[in-house]
């Protein structure tokens, strides 16, 4: 295999070349889609090492189910949905819980105390703001972090995490909402 | 015209302001509501901001993937077997072929069952008529043919199950033998089974 045939081929082409003739295509595959699945572990987890680790084992989960790969769905959004559906499952098996809103708004009250009466310097607003977004619960954060931070539309997403669209623009509003009221007086 | 007619209105409203999905007329709707409505005024103000903060702070410095990220995983996969075609495609066509088959039979079901009627409406075409006129020795002919192998097979389920009857006894314990056989075997392979995976962690 040649590096340079494998950058023109398609993702299905990829797919069927891993699938057909050898698994090394699918370091091209690895290539394209890293710095998204990264992007996407790293904003979750907010950890690199952890998001590093949970990264490679969606693209290992990938390459498992490799063959259940439909064109008919863009790739992009099958490798979300994998990694989404991962992220899902590590968290829950962790039971992480995420504070409610009340020890967002006392983390809020803290990190005020320490700043200046005036007008908060731009960086400590979005340190708070990354705060009240990381503390959201799994449910609102992916579908959040799948518009804002990857430009998905509403159908998209949909596709994504499997859900309804009506649910995915419930769980956007209801996300939105939560940071709005963490959020009221800081912006 | 659009009127906002309560809060919650105007709560949807922002939102599809924030996804640039408000048309003229609900853009008007909204900023008629807001100019009155100082809880909704101030929502407004929080949400268009807390859009543009939320892009900032999602997309400035996005971290690639850290180096030796595809080595690491091509290392993770170089021991997996590769991913077997998917036998999707042919679950595909079964599952095509069976509702096809459950739409001819119920489409033939509903013939058969309204079969006076199908023929008074057929009977005044004269091509279906033609048609008919032609068909009928083969499919005489079929039906002979269809009648012989149904009376084939009842003659030889009646046959068998002369058989079974009259030596009821013996093809029971030969059925429990079997069945206590088909158990152990399973039984084995799964501890089997079992001992291998364990082996392989």
């Amino acid at each position: 295999m040649t590096r340079k045939s494998a950058q023109t081929m398609t993702d299905y082409e990829l797919i069927r070349a891993c699938l057909e003739v050898d698994k090394d295509y699918f370091s091209e595959i690895v290539e394209r889609y890293k710095n998204l699945v990264y992007s996407i572990t790293l904003r979750m987890q907010n950890d690199r090492e952890e998001a590093n680790d949970l990264a490679q084992e969606v693209f290992v989960k990938v390459y498992k189910n490799l063959a259940k790969y439909y064109p008919e769905y863009k790739f992009s959004t099958w490798i979300i949905r994998i990694a989404t559906n991962h992220l899902i499952d590590h968290n829950r098996s962790k039971k992480q819980t995420h504070a409610n809103l009340d020890d967002v708004c006392i983390t809020m009250a803290a990190s005020n105390s320490d700043a200046p009466e005036e007008k908060f310097e731009a960086k400590e607003r979005n340190h708070a703001i990354k705060n009240a977004v990381d503390t959201l619960p799994d449910i609102y954060k992916i579908p959040i972090v799948l518009y804002h931070q990857e430009g998905m539309s509403y159908q998209e997403i949909s596709e994504a995490i499997c859900e309804p669209l009506s649910k995915v623009k419930n769980r956007i509003f209801r996300g939105r909402k939560i940071l709005k009221d963490a959020l009221e007086g800081l912006i | 015209m659009l009127h906002v007619k309560t809060c919650d209105d105007a709560q949807n409203l922002i939102m599809k302001f924030i996804d640039g999905e408000l048309d003229e007329a609900a853009a008007v709707a909204l900023r008629d509501h807001i100019a009155d409505c100082t809880a909704c005024a101030s929502d407004f103000a929080v949400y268009d901001a807390l859009d543009g903060v939320l892009s900032d702070v999602f997309t400035s410095k996005r971290e690639p993937a850290p180096d030796g990220f595809t080595a690491s995983v091509m290392e993770s996969i170089a021991a997996l077997p590769n991913p077997k075609r998917s036998t999707a495609s042919f679950e595909r066509l079964l599952y095509i072929l069976a509702g096809s088959f459950s739409l001819l039979f119920g489409l033939g079901f509903l013939l058969a069952a309204n079969r006076d009627t199908v023929i008074d409406i057929f009977s005044d075409i004269p091509f279906v008529i033609r048609f008919v006129d032609a068909a009928t020795p083969a499919v005489d002919a079929i039906g002979t043919v269809l009648t012989s192998i149904g009376t084939a097979f009842s003659d030889a389920f009646w046959a068998v199950q002369g058989f079974v009857s009259d030596n009821r006894l013996v093809i029971g314990g030969v059925a429990v033998t079997l069945l206590v056989v088909a158990f152990a075997v399973l039984s084995v392979k799964l501890r089997t089974d079992r001992k291998a995976k364990a082996k392989s962690k």
